[in-house]
């Protein structure tokens, strides 16, 4: 049973072509790595699974729902970390860890101040003083804190350290343990190889690869030399040739 | 030397052409000020007989508890006296933003520090803040003494007044560079320097209404253009004690800036709550807890404005007596002072139209900056848009109510006329029908074209404001006038049909909710 099921998707803005027929298919109870480079639609995609976006042309359903017209329902069976946090300057991280979890409706104080700790997050300091990666933890922890079907998480670690990045790494296979879905969008493609069982790459608004860890492994040992990083850039060079 | 202050010149300069708008309103506003106000006695007053009987009239305890004793009754001790106050409180919260924004500001927005790492010596940054504020109030008061001599006032007394105001200006400055050594956050240390500032002024003001002469009154800078005595028998000596404790506080904060860490206080940063008050669960706190901010400071204000304005109300009768322009409206409210009223609350109408765009600003921009995020939680998008529209048309409704109240009781307490109260507070009362039109125009263009709202509603105000002005020289015709909202609501006007108010409240209304039904259809949190 797939979590996510996209047939087809388009989206335009003005002239600038987002999205250019996505088709992608996400697993239930596993981490799915979506990768691509900037600019690719990534980020559109994830706003189009959270309804945030009109569809112009295709079929989307999340869930067994309708991300546009089911969104409320849906989410809240569903946490998002932004690629760009932002926050409320004069809230604390305890604040919109609290607020954030009060309105999805499913979190703990046991859980909060577990994760608290293991991200060694300080809540009491207020948000315009926090740094980037101080920022994400607390979306991070306001995610995890959940305890939901579906984890969306864009680029979540780009500002970590790399004991942070572990701890996330942690977080993510426990939710997986647990019978959850991650939805994981990232360049890091370490973090990827690390934590994934199904890839998707996406290259100009288009998937251009989705298969298990295992099929893209085959395809990654007749690179030269053997590395995601290789097979990735054969990609971007596959465009650059189509585009002359 | 070089290792404390190297490169300050530099700094200097650096920041001098920053803010150049905001400098150059610091650099000439005292000198027009006090221009306006010599050309105004000059016209009041042609005569010395005229000054005098003005002199006896003036002499009321709202006045007196600002301004302080009248020294000398001639247009030069008039004008003094009735600027030295306004004067010190412009330059002096200028000093004190300036001063603020180029030392714990700059700490903690990272400026500073790329300051530091350059070939600059410690206490160059904050020695150039100082200096460019010491040069800035020096130039304003320069100014103000040239216009002050050019029309023809004396120039012994001239320089007395200039440099009343110009040491107290510096020493406000000198005190926000002091208290930017305590804290950690730049708003904190704002607030209290504004604090001391307002202390101080409530000190002046109990020292006038008490009428005592305290020797603490030395130490209080609101005073010295008034013990400095322009026009009366100048007495310069009380520049020495300016000057002491203009080198006490600069050499105090020199060294306390040379001994701290930058980025570090002496009073750590106040910690936040760990958890969440339980109440705080919805949208709606949520919308409270970005909006406060904005109306509370409108509405403190608002309330203080409207009742110094009631209070004042019957000093206008002699003020604008002559005005032909306004005989119409004279004669069909009662009196000049009436009229003059009337105005005015129209005027502090329009400006409360402008919290309503700020209002609808703080929904777009928590819009673009956490829509993504806020979207994505179990909410409906009407329910993130009415959270803020209660402060977009309640607020605004608010704010009017109380200026209205303020108004009202300031004027009951200043002409001790009972149905002054009701009167004002249904006539403000009466222009927010006009006001929430600009929050129906918000909501809509927030639903229809999200990109263009801050521009085309500003703009639209704007366009109105130029209508109500064309319409008053009768460059357009009343049809086109009744385009704006506040046609419908001037004073200028005979006798408005009430359907008009409540067809304003209906189209608002529309407006808002075709607006809010758009944002559930259009694409959301994009830039």
């Amino acid at each position: 049973m797939s979590v996510i099921e996209i047939r087809g998707l388009k989206k335009r803005f003005g002239k600038t072509v987002a999205l250019d027929g996505v088709e992608l298919s996400v697993p239930g109870g596993g981490i799915y790595g979506f990768i691509g480079p900037n600019g690719a639609g990534k980020s559109t995609t994830i706003r189009m699974l959270l309804g945030l976006l009109k569809k112009d042309e295709g079929d989307v359903r999340l869930l067994d729902g309708d991300p546009w017209r089911d969104a409320v329902e849906l989410h809240k069976r569903l946490a998002y970390v932004p690629s760009d946090v932002q926050l409320w300057d004069n809230m604390t991280g305890g604040e919109v860890i609290d607020f954030l979890g009060r309105l999805r409706g499913s979190y703990t104080k046991k859980r909060r101040a577990e994760l608290i700790e293991r991200f060694d997050l300080d809540p009491t300091k207020k948000c315009k003083t926090y740094s980037k990666g101080n920022r994400q933890k607390v979306l991070l922890i306001s995610a995890f804190v959940s305890d939901v079907e579906l984890q969306i998480l864009d680029e979540p670690t780009t500002g970590l350290d790399p004991l942070m990045k572990t701890v996330f790494q942690q977080c993510v296979r426990e939710a997986k343990d647990a019978g959850k879905t991650v939805f994981l969008s990232s360049h890091i493609l370490s973090e990827v190889e690390a934590v994934c069982d199904t890839i998707g790459v996406i290259r100009a608004g288009r998937i251009i690869e989705q298969g298990s860890m295992e099929e893209l492994r085959a395809l990654i040992s007749q690179q030269e030399p053997p590395t995601l990083e290789t097979l990735f850039m054969n990609y971007y060079r596959k465009d650059d040739e189509r585009g002359t | 030397m070089k290792r404390y202050f190297h490169g300050t010149a530099a700094i200097m300069k650096l920041y001098m052409r920053q803010n150049r708008v905001f400098t150059l309103v610091w650099l000439l506003l005292p000198g027009l000020w006090v221009a306006i106000n010599t050309i105004s006695s000059l016209v009041l007053f042609p005569t010395q007989e005229a000054l005098v009987e003005m002199g006896v009239t003036l002499i009321d305890p709202l006045t007196v508890a600002i301004h302080g004793p009248l020294l000398d009754v001639s247009v030069a001790g008039f004008v003094t006296w009735r600027t030295k106050v306004f004067l010190v409180l412009l330059s002096g919260i200028f000093s004190i933003i300036y001063v603020m924004r180029h030392t714990r500001l700059a700490e903690e927005q990272g400026r500073r520090e790329l300051l530091g790492a350059n070939v600059t010596g410690s206490l160059s940054p904050f020695a150039a803040a100082l200096l460019n504020m010491l040069l800035i109030n020096a130039a304003a008061a320069v100014l103000a003494l040239l216009g002050m001599t050019a029309l023809g006032l004396d120039f012994t007394g001239s320089l007395a007044h200039c440099l009343g105001f110009f040491a107290a200006a510096c020493v406000l400055g000198l005190v926000a560079g002091l208290v930017a050594q305590f804290f950690e956050g730049a708003s904190a240390a704002r607030g209290t320097s504004f604090g001391f500032l307002g202390l101080l002024f409530a000190l002046h003001i109990l020292w006038n209404v008490s009428g005592g002469n305290s020797l603490a009154a030395y130490l209080n800078p609101l005073e010295w253009p008034l013990l400095i005595r322009p026009f009366a028998g100048e007495r310069f000596s009380v520049l020495l004690i300016s000057l002491a404790i203009t080198i006490l506080l600069a050499a105090l904060s020199l060294w306390m800036t040379h001994q701290r860490d930058v980025g570090a206080g002496l009073i750590p940063q106040r910690e936040g709550r760990a958890f969440a008050k339980p109440g705080f669960r919805s949208l709606s706190a949520l919308a409270w807890r970005t909006q406060k901010g904005l109306f509370l400071s409108w509405l403190i204000f608002y309330a203080l404005f409207s009742f110094a304005l009631g209070c004042a109300s019957y000093l206008m009768v002699s003020a604008v007596s002559s005005a032909e322009a306004l005989a119409e409206l004279i004669a069909r409210l009662g009196g000049v002072d009436r009229a003059f009223m009337s105005l005015m609350l129209y005027i502090v109408s329009m400006l409360i139209s402008v919290y309503v765009l700020m209002s609808a600003d703080i929904l777009r921009q928590e819009e673009t900056a956490k829509g993504e995020l806020l979207l994505s939680l179990p909410v409906r998008r009407s329910r993130f848009a009415t959270g803020h529209l209660v402060y977009i048309l309640g607020g605004s409704a608010a704010l009017a109510l109380v200026s209205g109240l303020c108004v009202g009781l300031g004027a009951m307490i200043g002409t001790g006329d009972q149905s002054a109260l009701s009167r004002l507070f249904f006539e403000t009362a009466g222009k927010i029908p006009a006001i929430w039109a600009f929050g129906g125009i918000s909501m809509l263009l927030f639903g229809a074209l999200p990109r263009w709202m801050s521009g085309l509603s500003y703009g639209l105000l704007v366009l109105f404001v130029l209508l109500e002005i064309l319409w008053e020289q009768q460059a357009v015709s009343d049809a086109v006038y009744a385009l704006s909202p506040f046609s419908w609501v001037t004073p200028l006007k005979v006798a408005q049909p009430p359907s008009a108010l409540v067809l304003l409240c209906a189209i608002s209304a529309l407006l808002a909710a075709l607006g809010i039904i758009l944002f559930g259809r259009r694409d959301a949190a994009m830039h």
